[in-house]
């Protein structure tokens, strides 16, 4: 797909100007890279409004560990030290509200269904994008910005594009899938055409007081990053499924107390149902995960990993933001996890908004819950849920075959 | 579109320095070096600053009615002053095995909400307040007997006199009520003395008075009324044009107290801890230009005010969320909701427009949160969501006035665009709460 790049923040130091009369929100976060958007558009001329979100009350969680999260009170003050070194009005949004209800609640929701959520895809695009476009509108700027590492272009054919940040260690389009035109639209991405190396050493010659900040990791919301207290602090016990522990062909291994303890894939905690796995003489325990959650029986598959592998899956909820031809199957990258590498897949309609999607090899760890993107080269074109992973037929196993 | 002048209305939060404010501590300041000292050391500098600190006793007595001015004690400003009477009065109760409850309105400064929830073993009666902004006195009456059915129990009132977002103040009638049900005589009966007559009857409601933002905003003697019954008040320099951190408490004659501060002996012990001379100083000359031009600063300010209002009530969607009712309200405060305009978005496009008001409470992150008080007085959610406070000061004039007009009209219209462009252009958000994505 050929697309021409008029990406923006292309230099700082060119002294280009593409700013001047106009104005845009930044969406501020606290850390280095938002910090370098705000500056560099700040540096091209742009009259520039930073505005952060509280998207929870971390009051609640003064006794617990807050470092390494994101939107924290640290990160607020971070954020205005920023704002007033380079210079800018700045403000803070409580979207507590929406966050509870668009993120928590889902995030919550699907641990109980017996998928893996992927929040900060549900964050990005149904709280940070909303609000700020909503206050961008209200502020009458002309654009929106944020830190992402993703670049925008633009094609007379296809329309606005989204591409894979320049640095593809960083690349954060996966969270972006979400996006529609009139967003993209309004968007600018001023450290998407850097490497994180550049952006903090812009930060430093700039002295901002975040130039040496770690970056965020963990789930921002979830205190100490324990899932299993966060998520049964929000539920009723009689909600919790409770089940058991099974292998493929159905023997029962142990108890579980809530499909929400596991994630396809999975090793951890599963020691007592392993060793009685051994001890009732079943080879390869050492090579066990969860296989799959059956969130109707309530029961987990334990297996060996080769069980992990799977030909392809089925998307929902799928966003194109460059909508691409699909009357038939057509190859396409695919990610189906944040950090994985894209997968070349082939990809075909399902119905209105899903799609199924055949590797060209097996793929491990398919992840219901967790957004599944569409790429075609650099440009992202679009992506969605997974739903379900689909099985591999006896002959397109070759490993299995051989054996 | 940018106004070159900045527009400020929140003198609520803090009223800038006063004209002779500014002018007589520079004075003071750029002057002699033996002006600001220790009033407690006992060589002559010293004796200058014991001069300063008995001019502001006096003054503050003289103008708000007061007789005995060893009765006002300096501080940092009125949470302080707060802190100190809740803790002092719970404190000396205690100590003579009474019962000390505390009954405070559900709009009270969060000094005392704060200050109340940090008190352990103490009981607290939170006194609704209904949409008009007065204290629910049926409420009262019935708390006040079941409270004080328990011979022990000492009951303090933390009362403001006119609440900080709202300008409303409270009509204080039911104390009256009280006086005559409770304050004369005993609950339970006590042996007779000879003669027939009912023994000493000690006292057993006490009130403080948080004048805070009423001080200069209303006619001191609309101040002098509840200060007939009142045990204590507290007040900071900083809302009537005096320097920050710098305030009074007055403690009627032998009031329970226990100070909060120990130290030096300033304050006759009540409040340890080297004056404040700068502010104190700055202080006093603020309190004089009130007494000499308090009554023109009120008119002034009233009559922008009315003339805001009327204005401001030609905007449509827009709802005054105080009365009207000059009595019942300070001179220079107006809350209002515009339809469809968040408070935070108001509140951001004015100051981008250099026009400063003020919203529902600051949270420590620095986001608006949903005013307490209108939530507290009964106002909807939405209401509690869009209200800005515009409060205006002795400087403030007529072009600022109709500046801020202006800007008002063109922040709420910009916003109501706003709302509607969003609505179409940005995709379904679905129902809060609904959940999974995949459902």
């Amino acid at each position: 797909m050929a697309v021409k790049k008029t990406g923006y923040g292309a230099s700082i130091l060119s002294r280009e100007r593409p700013g001047d009369g106009k104005s845009v929100v930044v969406a501020m976060s606290g850390g280095v890279d938002s910090s370098v958007a705000a500056l560099i558009l700040k540096e091209q001329g742009y009259d520039v409004i930073g505005l952060a979100l509280q998207v929870t009350d971390y009051s609640k969680y003064r006794s617990e560990e807050e470092s390494g999260t994101c939107c924290s009170l640290q990160d607020m003050e971070d954020a205005r030290r920023v704002a007033e070194s380079i210079g800018i009005p700045f403000y803070v949004v409580d979207t507590e509200k929406s966050f509870d209800g668009q993120v928590v609640d889902y995030f919550v929701a699907e641990y109980l269904q017996g998928r893996t959520p992927n929040p900060c895809v549900m964050c990005n695009t149904k709280v940070k994008f909303n609000s700020f476009f909503r206050k961008a509108l209200e502020l009458g700027t002309d654009y929106i910005a944020t830190g992402h590492y993703v670049r925008k272009s633009f094609d007379e054919g296809l329309g606005y594009c989204l591409l894979r940040g320049e640095d593809h260690d960083k690349d954060q389009s996966y969270f972006l899938f979400n996006l529609t035109q009139r967003q993209l639209e309004k968007t600018l991405f001023p450290v998407g055409g850097m490497k994180k190396e550049k952006v903090r050493q812009l930060a430093k010659t700039h002295k901002l007081p975040v130039a040496d900040k770690p970056d965020s990791q963990e789930i921002c919301f979830v205190p100490g990053n324990n899932y299993k207290k966060f998520i049964e602090e929000r539920t009723p016990e009689s909600q919790r499924h409770e089940g058991l522990i099974v292998t493929g062909k159905g023997i029962v291994l142990g108890n579980h107390e809530g499909i929400h303890n596991f994630t396809v894939g999975q090793r951890k905690g599963l020691g007592a149902a392993l060793d009685l796995a051994s001890k009732m003489g079943i080879a390869n325990t050492e090579d066990f995960y969860v296989t799959k959650i059956d969130p109707v029986r309530r029961h987990v598959h334990l297996g060996p990993s080769r069980e992990l592998e799977k030909a392809g899956l089925v998307v929902g909820q799928v966003n194109w933001i460059v909508a691409p031809k699909l009357e038939k199957a057509r190859w396409m990258d695919v990610k189906i996890r944040y950090r994985a590498e894209t997968a070349r897949a082939s990809v075909k309609m399902m119905g209105d908004n899903a799609v199924e999607v055949r590797f060209e090899k097996p793929q491990r760890a398919i992840t219901p819950g967790q957004a599944c993107v569409f790429y075609d080269g650099e440009v992202c074109l679009g992506g969605g849920w997974i739903l379900t992973s689909l099985e591999v037929q006896a002959d397109e196993r070759p490993s299995e075959a051989r054996q | 579109m940018i106004n070159n002048k900045e527009l400020f209305f929140d003198h609520n939060a803090s009223h800038p320095l006063l004209k002779s404010v500014r002018e007589g501590l520079c004075e003071k300041l750029q002057g002699a070096t033996d002006f600001f000292s220790n009033p407690m050391s006992v060589h002559g500098r010293g004796r200058i600053a014991k001069r300063v600190l008995f001019e502001l006793r006096e003054s503050l007595c003289q103008w708000l009615g007061l007789r005995n001015d060893s009765e006002v004690v300096f501080n940092s400003g009125a949470t302080e002053g707060i802190n100190s009477v809740l803790r002092g009065f719970v404190r000396n109760r205690k100590d003579l095995g009474r019962k000390p409850v505390l009954f405070y309105s559900a709009i009270e400064h969060s000094a005392v909400h704060n200050t109340v929830a940090d008190l352990i073993d103490v009981e607290c009666v939170e006194i609704p307040v209904c949409l008009n902004g007065q204290l629910d006195q049926d409420f009262i009456a019935q708390q006040i007997e079941r409270v004080l059915s328990d011979d022990k129990a000492d009951v303090l009132f933390a009362l403001q006199v006119a609440n900080n977002e709202t300008g409303m103040c409270f009509d204080f009638s039911f104390q009256s009520k009280l006086l005559a049900e409770y304050g004369s005589k005993p609950l339970t009966k006590l042996p007779k003395k000879k003669g027939g007559k009912f023994p000493h009857t000690p006292q057993r409601i006490w009130y403080l008075l948080d004048a805070a933002q009423a001080l200069g905003k209303i006619d001191e003697s609309d101040i002098r009324k509840p200060l007939h019954f009142a045990d204590y008040m507290v007040l900071s320099a900083h809302k009537i044009g005096g320097p920050m951190g710098i305030g009074a408490l007055w403690i009627r004659g032998s009031s329970p107290y226990h100070p909060i501060l120990f130290g030096g002996s300033q304050e006759k012990k009540r409040r340890a801890g080297t004056h404040n001379m700068i502010g104190v100083y700055g202080f006093l000359l603020a309190v004089r230009d009130w007494m000499d031009n308090g009554a023109i600063y009120r008119e002034k300010m009233a009559k922008l005010t009315e003339y805001l209002e009327r204005e401001i009530a030609k905007i449509p969607g827009v709802k005054f969320n105080s009365t009207s009712a000059s009595n019942l309200r300070l001179c220079n405060t107006l809350n209002l909701s515009a339809k469809q305009c968040p408070d935070e978005s108001l509140l951001m496009g004015l100051d981008l427009r250099k026009v400063f008001v003020s919203s529902g409470a600051a949270c420590n992150s620095g986001s608006v949160k949903p005013s307490a008080v209108l939530s507290k007085m009964g106002f909807p959610e939405d209401i509690a969501r869009s209200s800005i406070r515009i409060s205006l000061g002795t400087e403030t004039v007529q072009e600022d006035v109709d500046g801020l007009l202006k800007e008002l009209k063109s922040v709420i219209e910009q916003v109501r665009g706003a709302q509607k462009m969003a609505d179409e252009l940005l995709p379904n958000l679905g129902r809060i709460g609904e959940g999974s994505p995949l459902e």
